[in-house]
């Protein structure tokens, strides 16, 4: 049967190589797909796993940062420092708004960082300075090369206007980019003054997260504190049906495209093999090592096909992120086994037709054409 | 030659269906992913358009509504009432708020208005009438359940349902309505923030003119009444918003729809290779029993341009029906995956593809020697 199997599948190569070929398209599509999805999923927090804090204190209520808004008098900032287990507090304020470079609208999350505060601020630069004083700003290097902004270009929120000092790197996705500026020119832009968003606390060197959550929240009024842990995956859940869930609705149904398109390619190719099926029945091939041939082979097409679409993506993935910068793209080993699981359960599904359409046939059939 | 098409076709009627069945799938798969960033635009641009204004007026600088903050000063809507050509201005407001209940939380825009710019379009209940009133998007409703006469908490502040409202969500937010009279209540009662003078208390004026007033001369007027505000007519405020959904969302979108139309129009033209490719040995016997060349490869092109001509239809159909389903499961979104040019694209570019699919197999069928298909 093995021997049938491998002869059978090299004596249509055209036939072969189209199945193939189509199954490829269904895998690369979904392969595409998940890693704009794993990509956007990883970025869209980026900021939040980056930052130097073992817990978040923010207003009453509030648990999370994407599209929150969350504002506490400064002093609480105070606080929170003379709570036991605190080593050392930041405070940002945070505005999500429309910035303007030229005439290119771009949604963005804005941190307004005090004099100093590295713990808050970009945690990788491609060019220029991190921390920005007033009338400055450091923006993502992806939206710098987007918007063909330099270093001492400008942009503008609102009617005010601030010179880019900085491009950082990684602080870039389609549903969550990070600008930072001087605390106090946000506060400006806000119209408000002594207030603060959020405030980034460090623990005490064996002083656990959790326990200081709790001490926190029992000695400082009005606040809700989260450790960074809770902190991200409350916000990864709410960043997520701003556009990544989007994504992940494409990613189902080209999944689902991919899933008609395997199925087809495997039961195209066995169902031309009926007759010649029939007759290795005729020969006194049992009906069990007619479905064992027919699996390998359906097995055998989604095999390749995955080690194509592998390469292919491999191939597509960092010239598709170069021509596009605004790309966020991530394939996991994890993403592939679970494409190959499907499109093999798939494949051996569909080639069950034709396999149960040539196990009920009486093998002198083959004869009487 | 349509009836030697149309016999062929026939003679495996289950090939035929399974073959239109995936260059159908393939369509509707390019138009649904087309309709969500058509979906997504047109959100953008009705949330200006439906708030039925001549003109509206931002804080300076700000030329969008969605997603952005904007804060006039508050004798703004004086001003403007003032200068000549206005008929009436009606302040909104636009606050950025997280709906809340249980562990579910959902980004909401709560908008904020007197008597104009309200939800223009209700499923169920009435405009808020009443204090506390408040009219959510069906998305909110459905996700939690509410219906009209719940209670909708937000920051710890009560309100009522009074509607729900269909066609008010935009960048993945749905929107609540509520009146002026409820805002300082909100803004003291809640537990929004510590310091209210955070919040905007008026975002934008939507501006109606008298009858015949010209909408460019009235903004420039207004601009020299008002030098803190921009003025814009409703359609260069939604244009604005598009630019922004476009630019934010659009490359991602772009890319993914892309590579769905390569990879499908490629396996439209593997399809077609395919189904001709399957046939060489009928081709074969037709050649031997006298069909001459350009017939046999004539039929095989007129074929595959059938195939897709039947699958084009049937593709938009598969994709309208899997919109409706999307959007009835998730009314939050709005997927458009008939609009004409994403159509017209699509069925062009699957036209062209499957007549290239079929002119591989035309290639082979040039080759074959009839006497072959006897000796085997």
């Amino acid at each position: 049967m093995w021997h049938w199997t491998y002869k059978s599948l090299l004596a249509q190569p055209v036939a072969l190589m189209a199945s193939i070929a189509t199954a490829a398209s269904a895998f690369l599509l979904v392969m595409v797909f998940e890693a704009v999805y794993a990509g956007e999923t990883e970025q869209v927090v980026a900021y939040l796993s980056h930052t130097d804090a073992d817990v978040w204190v923010m207003q009453q209520g509030v648990s999370n940062m994407h599209m929150a808004t969350s504002y506490l008098s400064d002093s609480k900032a105070n606080e929170v420092r003379q709570v036991e287990g605190v080593a050392s507090v930041d405070q940002i304020l945070y505005l999500n708004t429309v910035v303007k470079s030229g005439n290119q609208p771009w949604f963005s999350f804005i941190v307004g960082l005090d004099e100093g505060d590295t713990r808050a601020g970009p945690w990788a630069m491609a060019e220029g300075k991190a921390l920005p004083t007033a009338g400055e700003a450091v923006v993502p290097v992806v939206f710098a090369r987007m918007t063909h902004l330099a270093l001492g270009g400008t942009l503008r929120i609102a009617d005010k206007q601030f010179t880019v000092v900085g491009l950082s790197e990684g602080t870039f996705s389609m549903a969550n980019s990070v600008i930072f500026m001087a605390r106090s020119d946000l506060e400006d832009i806000m119209g408000s003054l002594d207030i603060v968003s959020y405030i980034l606390v460090k623990a005490k060197a064996g002083m656990d997260p959790v326990v200081l959550v709790g001490n926190i929240e029992r000695q400082v009024e009005k606040v809700s504190a989260l450790t960074t842990k809770q902190f991200i995956a409350n916000d990864q859940t709410m960043a997520m049906q701003m556009g990544v869930e989007t994504i992940a609705l494409m990613t189902l149904i080209g999944s689902a495209l991919a899933v008609l398109l395997v199925a087809f390619a495997v039961y195209s190719l066995i169902a031309r093999q009926r007759r010649e099926l029939a007759v290795v029945k005729a020969l006194g091939a049992s009906n069990r090592s007619v479905y064992l041939g027919i699996a390998l082979q359906a097995t055998g097409i989604t095999l390749a096909s995955i080690v194509l679409a592998t390469v292919l993506a491999l191939l597509l993935m960092p010239a598709a992120s170069a021509l596009i910068p605004q790309l966020t793209l991530k394939l996991t080993l994890v993403s592939v086994e679970r494409i190959a699981v499907v499109g093999a359960v798939v494949a051996l599904l569909a080639s069950l037709i034709p396999a149960r359409q040539v196990a009920q046939v009486d093998p002198l059939s083959a004869f009487h054409a | 030659m349509f009836h030697f098409v149309y016999r062929q076709l026939r003679h495996d009627a289950g090939r035929t269906m399974l073959t239109i069945t995936a260059m159908a799938a393939v369509i509707a798969v390019i138009l649904i992913l087309e309709g969500f960033n058509e979906g997504l635009l047109a959100q953008l641009r009705n949330t200006v358009i439906s708030r039925n204004a001549d003109l509206i007026v931002t804080q300076s600088g700000v030329s969008n509504m969605t997603a952005t903050r904007s804060v006039l000063p508050q004798f703004t809507r004086q001003d403007v009432e003032a200068v000549e050509g206005v008929a009436a201005a009606y302040p909104i407001t636009g606050i950025p708020m997280i709906y809340q209940r249980g562990q579910q939380r959902t980004p909401i825009s709560l908008l904020v208005y007197d008597s104009g710019g309200g939800a223009n379009r209700l499923l169920t209940g009435i405009q808020p009438d009443k204090a506390r009133d408040i009219v959510i998007d069906e998305s909110l409703a459905d996700k939690y359940s509410l219906t009209v006469g719940q209670p909708f908490v937000l920051s710890d502040f009560e309100f009522r349902i009074s509607g729900i409202s269909t066609g008010t969500a935009a960048f993945f937010t749905p929107f609540g309505f509520i009146r002026y009279d409820d805002l300082i209540d909100f803004y003291f009662e809640s537990d929004i923030a510590a310091d209210i003078t955070t919040f905007p208390m008026l975002s934008f004026l939507l501006v109606q003119l008298d009858n015949n007033a010209d909408r460019q001369l009235v903004a420039g007027r207004i601009e020299d009444a008002v030098p803190e505000a921009d003025v814009f007519t409703s359609e260069a405020l939604a244009a604005q918003d598009e630019a922004l959904g476009s630019a934010l969302m659009g490359p991602v979108f772009r890319f993914m729809i892309n590579v769905a139309y390569v990879i499908g129009i490629l396996v439209t033209g593997i399809i077609t290779f395919s189904a001709v490719n399957a046939r060489r040995r009928d081709f074969g016997v037709l050649k031997a029993l006298g069909f001459s060349q350009s017939f046999l490869s004539r039929s095989v092109i007129v074929e595959s341009f059938l195939l897709v001509l039947i699958a084009i239809p049937v593709g938009v159909l598969f994709a309208r029906l899997i919109a409706a389903v999307f959007e009835s499961v998730m009314p939050l979104y709005l997927i458009l995956a008939s609009e004409p040019i994403p159509v017209i694209r699509t069925a062009v570019a699957s036209l062209i593809f499957a007549v290239l699919g079929s002119m591989t197999p035309v290639r082979i069928i040039r080759r074959l020697d009839p006497s072959a298909v006897f000796r085997s």
